[in-house]
């Protein structure tokens, strides 16, 4: 029987922890690589919350839909509407 | 069919019926749900909102006159924004703002490199002492996400290069998949990912300038 050892984890330096977040969020990272990451997260508060802060900028970015402004003028609107009611339909199958 | 009953426009064959029935609402469900993404895609590649606004305006009408020779072999969405980057294309070489390598290439590191040790030995690369990302976990919840941040979030965003907007703005405010944003976009997933980082971490930037108070 195999005897299993605890996985070893390379130590991951912050600076380059930083750059890869994204990628960690997207679930890009090799798997050995996310382990250590993970390992590092545990110890590092300051990687931590840089990670929570990707978090929360992606969550607040994610809240602009709400309060899209850039809405079709009325005008244009009106316009696209006639051309798409003007279109003769395509003779039924 | 029951006359008034509520169709599911999101199904794209109950959609593409209705476009070819010219069921106006059928028209302004896309509209609704597509006009504001197809706009902040194109400002990517034009050189102005308003060339913006003919590029999505000349994509509608590609849509009015194509419906009925839509094959259904993409979805509806993947059809519709390939119209708006043919008609983008087509302009934004015109009018030469075409140029994703410059935005990827910016050496921009997410943190200043000044906040991490320089070594040697195993600190090297380690956030130097209260250098950290600075918490603004303290901020009450409805203040993070009041009228005021929301429009520096959305200020921000808007002084981003192109392309690093137009991916942020498919990403995460229209909630796109990478691999969608990628085909959309003709980009690798490698570039796709640096565009959207180094966008996120311009935003969280700005949100620590904002909050953090420095100290007396």
């Amino acid at each position: 029987m195999m005897i299993r050892r605890p996985r070893k984890v390379k130590p991951v330096a912050c600076k380059d922890f930083v750059e890869e977040i994204t990628s960690y969020l997207d679930d890009a990272l090799p798997a050995d690589r996310l382990r250590s990451i993970d390992a590092h997260l545990e110890v590092c508060a300051d990687c931590a919350r840089a990670l929570a802060q990707w978090r929360q900028v992606i969550a607040l970015t994610g809240r602009l839909d709400e309060d899209e402004v850039d809405r079709l003028d009325p005008a244009t609107r009106a316009e696209l509407l006639a051309a798409f009611q003007a279109q003769p339909p395509a003779a039924p199958d | 069919m029951v006359a008034g009953a509520t169709l599911d426009f999101s199904d794209d064959r109950v959609l593409v019926d209705a476009l070819r029935r010219r069921d106006e609402a059928a028209f302004i469900w896309l509209l609704d749900r597509y006009d504001a993404t197809l706009r902040r895609v194109a400002i990517g590649f034009v050189r102005n909102p308003a060339s913006a606004d003919e590029v999505v305006q000349e994509t509608w009408l590609a849509v009015i006159t194509g419906i009925d020779r839509f094959e259904m072999r993409s979805t509806v969405k993947t059809w519709l924004f390939r119209i708006l980057m043919n008609q983008a294309r087509t302009r934004g070489t015109r009018e030469s703002r075409y140029d994703v390598v410059a935005d990827v290439d910016e050496d921009a590191p997410s943190f200043d490199p000044s906040r991490f040790r320089r070594g040697p030995g195993p600190v090297k690369g380690h956030w130097r002492k209260n250098a950290g990302p600075a918490p603004w976990d303290d901020q009450p919840a409805d203040h993070l996400a009041s009228a005021e941040t929301m429009a520096v979030v959305a200020a921000a965003i808007s002084g981003l290069p192109d392309r690093q907007r137009t991916v942020i703005s498919l990403r995460d405010i229209d909630g796109w998949t990478a691999a969608e944003v990628c085909d959309l976009l003709d980009l690798s997933e490698a570039n796709q990912r640096v565009l959207l980082h180094r966008a996120r971490a311009r935003v969280r930037q700005v949100l620590e300038d904002r909050f953090v108070v420095v100290g007396p």
